[in-house]
């Protein structure tokens, strides 16, 4: 990337499709190699947040296959910038979690007006119904859930500090206390009461486990996010929630029942049993967890996304972003609340 | 009264979606028309179930409220007051009769939104 000495004014804001030639400049001198021409672009379903790209070049007559993450034009400072999102993903590929491994990322806002990185291609689905719906067997999936787990376990064994790392906000001493409070106020913040949700975080911060040390987590890890290909994981995608927290977070997230699609019967995700997930996880960490400390933490889930759930539909009521989808998200509220109920009176999701 | 009424028309029209439109919209539009067939299955049983659904949350808010002491006179304070309590541990030590009345509230609003999780319990 050039270095410049005065603040660079934006070029104007350039669809990828229509900017295959720019891109290519900005890519051939990232190569010591002859030019780089990109052939074919393709929007990648997904993302409100971000796009994502695939972009097919020719390299010396090598094909190549890569995907640009950029911001969409809705984009929300709540998440990582794309800078921080590629940190963080150069230092979970050093750390051997399965991901597309990171390759140039560019703050130059010259190009396209607007920072992108990008990132090898990997083959595979990520559709949470088509995933949850090849596994016919009833026990799932059981060698991709031991890859999940293990490439969960590996993601953990990242701790601060990491000097890479250091824009992330450092870890809560209470990180279950903190995600009360923070989800108090994000429903203050709402219009109307929501008294099964109290119910919900007050039953957390009566029953919550002692803190763990911290260490990285992704946030967001759950079918819909990596993907797969002839049944084995090829990369865990979309890291822009990722941050310091508990490893347990990350395990309720994935199990929760709000996250196993067309197969709830199947704890992992909907994709395989939650005995081969945790034998996997246990492959490669000391952590002992099981299905009744596990509860806790999908009670938190179904906080979470009940909470965001109510944020996004107030995005389509309050006129911010009109969206059938964002209303529909708002009649899920109520099923979050179903299991927050079954869980807190004893019974398992 | 006009007829057919608004229930009728919204159901009318969702097969109307599904039977003839769906199957003619190209790949990359069906999943909002799915969207679309699920928010009117959503707002047509919600015609159909909304007075009933507000009289369960009415009820069981009167019954937890009573025991406060407190009278139900708008569902929105009625829910605030509660929300306030089980922040500030009023049902920390008895949770069976809120769990109860939440869950009562729940499975009426579930039977508008999403009746076929009701089974989960």
């Amino acid at each position: 990337m050039p270095t410049r000495h005065h603040a660079p004014q934006p070029s104007a804001r350039l669809d990828i499709a229509s900017a295959h030639e720019p891109l290519s400049t900005y890519l051939t001198q990232q190569f010591d190699t002859p030019p780089v021409h990109i052939t074919r672009s393709e929007r990648l379903s997904g993302g409100a947040i971000q796009e994502n790209w695939l972009l097919e070049a020719d390299v010396a007559g090598k094909p190549q296959r890569w995907v640009l993450r950029t911001d969409a034009v809705s984009a929300v400072a709540a998440s990582l910038s794309r800078a921080q999102e590629f940190a963080v993903l150069s230092a979970v590929h050093q750390a051997g979690v399965k991901v597309p491994k990171p390759l140039w990322l560019c703050q130059d806002v010259q190009v396209i007006g607007r920072s992108f990185f990008i990132m090898q291609a990997l083959d595979g689905n990520a559709s949470g119904h088509r995933l949850t719906h090849d596994h016919a067997a009833p026990e799932g999936n059981s060698a991709l859930c031991r890859q999940l787990g293990a490439n969960l376990a590996r993601l953990h064994q990242l701790r601060p500090p990491q000097p890479a790392l250091a824009f992330l906000p450092a870890a809560a001493p209470d990180a279950v206390q903190a995600s009360v409070d923070q989800y108090r106020s994000f429903l203050d913040a709402l219009p109307g009461s929501h008294p099964t949700l109290e119910w919900g975080l007050r039953w957390c911060e009566l029953n919550k486990p002692a803190p763990l040390p911290a260490c990285l987590i992704h946030r967001d890890y759950r079918t819909g996010n990596y993907l797969v290909e002839a049944g084995a994981l090829t990369g865990v995608l979309d890291w822009e929630f990722a941050g310091w927290g508990d490893p347990r977070e990350d395990l309720g997230w994935f199990t929760a029942r709000c996250w196993r699609f067309g197969r709830p019967d199947l704890e992992a995700g909907g994709v395989g049993r939650l005995d081969d997930l945790l034998a996997g996880y246990r492959s490669v960490s000391a952590l002992e967890l099981d299905r009744q400390a596990l509860r806790f933490w999908q009670v938190m889930a179904h906080l979470r996304w009940a909470v965001i759930a109510l944020q996004q539909a107030q995005r389509h009521v309050s006129g911010q972003q009109r969206s059938l989808e964002l209303a529909l998200t708002g009649r899920m509220v109520s099923e979050l609340e179903q299991e927050i109920i079954l869980l807190t009176r004893g019974g398992h999701a | 009264m006009n007829q057919p009424d608004a229930h009728d028309l919204l159901v009318t029209a969702r097969e109307a979606l599904l039977t003839h439109l769906l199957p003619a919209l190209p790949k990359g539009l069906h999943y909002e028309g799915r969207m679309v067939a699920s928010a009117m299955l959503i707002a047509s049983r919600e015609l159909a179930q909304a007075a009933d659904c507000t009289e369960v949350e009415r009820q069981a808010l009167e019954a937890l409220l009573a025991r406060g002491g407190q009278a139900v006179t708008e569902l929105e304070l009625a829910r605030e007051w509660l929300a306030r309590n089980i922040r500030q541990g009023a049902y920390d030590q008895h949770a069976t009769r809120l769990l109860e009345a939440l869950r009562a509230i729940n499975r009426a609003q579930l039977s508008i939104s999403n009746p076929k999780v009701l089974a989960h319990d």
